[in-house]
C-alpha cells in the first residue's frame, strides 16, 4: 500500500514498509535524516532538510470489522531558528519542499516568518479527496 | 504500517466476526449493554482514538435508508423530552464496572465518560468523542499495545416511548485514530 523512507546524510536510508511492521519509525535510526520520501498508493510527498522529522497516519476503522482506511497520511518537520525559507513544488499527487536558509528554483518559495519557528512544515495526502496538502501546523501529528 | 483495529467480546478474545443484533424491542425499552472489547495490531500506542456514528456501509436490511436510520437515532438523541429521548448511549467507565452514573440520561446527556449520540456529540467525524481513559486506555485517546489488558465499553439503544415506527434501524459505530509505526 505504501512506504516510508528516511534518507541520512552518510548516504544511508532506512526504509518503512507497510508490510512489514518490524520496519518503526520511532523505534528506528532518527538521527542525521537530510530527507524524507512518503508514498502511498499514487501519492508521493517528499521534505528534504536536515533537521527532525515524524510520520503519522490518520486512520478510522469501523465495527465489527476493524479494517482500517487511510484518511490522512503525513511526513513532518521541524522548524528551526536556521530555517529561512520552504521552497516546494507539486501537483494533484504529489509534493516535495525543501526546507533551506536561501530561496532555490522551485515553483514556489515561501518565507519562513519567526512565529514559524517551533513549528512543524507538513506535507500529507488524503486519498478520499485525491488532494495532496502543504501546511505548518503547531504540533506533530499523533 | 497501517493499523487494524480488533474488536471482541472478551479480553484479547477472538475478533468480532459479524455485527451486533441488540434484538427485538418495543418502544421506550433499552437494551441490555454490550460490552465491547478493543486492541489494535500495532507495534506502537495509537493515539487521537476518537468514535462517532455513522450510517451503515454494510449490507441494509432496514425498513428506510442508512441515512435515514442514522438521522432518525441522531434525532433521539436531540430529543429534549421524556417520551421522545432515546438513542446510542456509551458508557466509558470501565474501570468504575460502567456505573449507573456513567449512562447519560435525559436530563444529563453528557456525564462523565458516558455519550449519548446527538448532533454535535459523536455524530460525525468531525464531533466525533474522544476515547475515556477509563476505558482502560493509557491516556485519553490512547490505546497500549498488546492483547491485553484491552480497553473496553459498553453500549446500548433506547427507544423513545412516543416511537411509532416499526421497522429495523442500522447504524456503524466508526473509530479514528492515529499511528506512527
Amino acid at each position: 500500500m505504501g512506504y516510508w523512507v528516511k534518507h541520512f546524510v552518510d548516504g544511508t536510508k532506512y526504509v518503512g514498509d507497510d508490510n512489514n511492521p518490524q520496519t518503526t519509525w520511532r523505534n528506528s535510526r532518527n538521527e542525521g535524516i537530510c530527507y524524507v520520501e512518503l508514498v502511498h498508493l499514487d501519492f508521493y510527498l517528499r521534505i528534504d532538510g536536515p533537521g527532525e522529522y515524524w510520520q503519522s497516519d490518520l486512520m478510522e476503522a469501523s465495527f465489527p470489522s476493524g479494517t482500517p482506511i487511510v484518511k490522512v497520511r503525513s511526513i513532518q518537520r521541524l522548524i528551526g531558528p536556521g530555517d529561512l525559507y520552504v521552497n516546494r513544488e507539486g501537483n494533484a499527487k504529489m509534493i516535495r519542499a525543501q526546507v533551506a536558509n536561501s530561496p532555490m528554483n522551485y515553483k514556489t518559495v515561501n518565507a519562513i516568518r519567526p512565529d514559524q519557528i517551533g513549528k512543524w512544515l507538513t506535507l500529507a495526502c488524503v486519498p478520499a479527496t485525491q488532494l495532496v496538502v502543504y501546511t505548518i501546523r503547531d504540533n506533530k501529528l499523533q | 504500517m497501517t493499523v487494524g483495529l480488533i474488536f471482541s467480546s472478551t479480553n484479547g478474545g477472538a475478533t468480532l466476526s459479524a455485527d451486533i443484533d441488540c434484538g427485538d424491542l418495543s418502544n421506550g425499552a433499552t437494551t441490555a449493554a454490550q460490552t465491547v472489547y478493543l486492541r489494535h495490531t500495532g507495534t506502537n500506542p495509537i493515539t487521537g482514538v476518537k468514535f462517532y456514528l455513522r450510517a451503515c456501509t454494510g449490507s441494509y436490511v432496514g425498513a428506510a435508508t442508512a441515512i435515514a436510520d442514522l438521522a432518525e437515532l441522531i434525532g433521539w438523541g436531540d430529543n429534549l423530552t421524556a417520551l421522545g429521548w432515546g438513542g446510542v448511549l456509551v458508557n466509558q467507565n470501565a474501570t468504575g464496572s460502567f456505573p449507573v452514573p456513567g449512562w447519560p440520561t435525559l436530563l444529563n446527556k453528557t456525564p462523565t465518560d458516558g455519550v449519548c449520540c446527538r448532533t454535535g456529540k459523536a455524530d460525525s467525524s468531525t464531533y466525533a468523542a474522544n476515547l475515556s481513559a477509563n476505558t482502560g486506555a493509557t491516556a485519553i485517546g490512547t490505546v497500549q499495545v498488546g492483547t491485553s489488558p484491552n480497553v473496553r465499553f459498553q453500549c446500548k439503544i433506547v427507544v423513545p416511548a412516543n416511537e411509532d415506527t416499526v421497522g429495523i434501524r442500522q447504524f456503524e459505530l466508526a473509530f479514528l485514530f492515529s499511528y506512527t509505526s
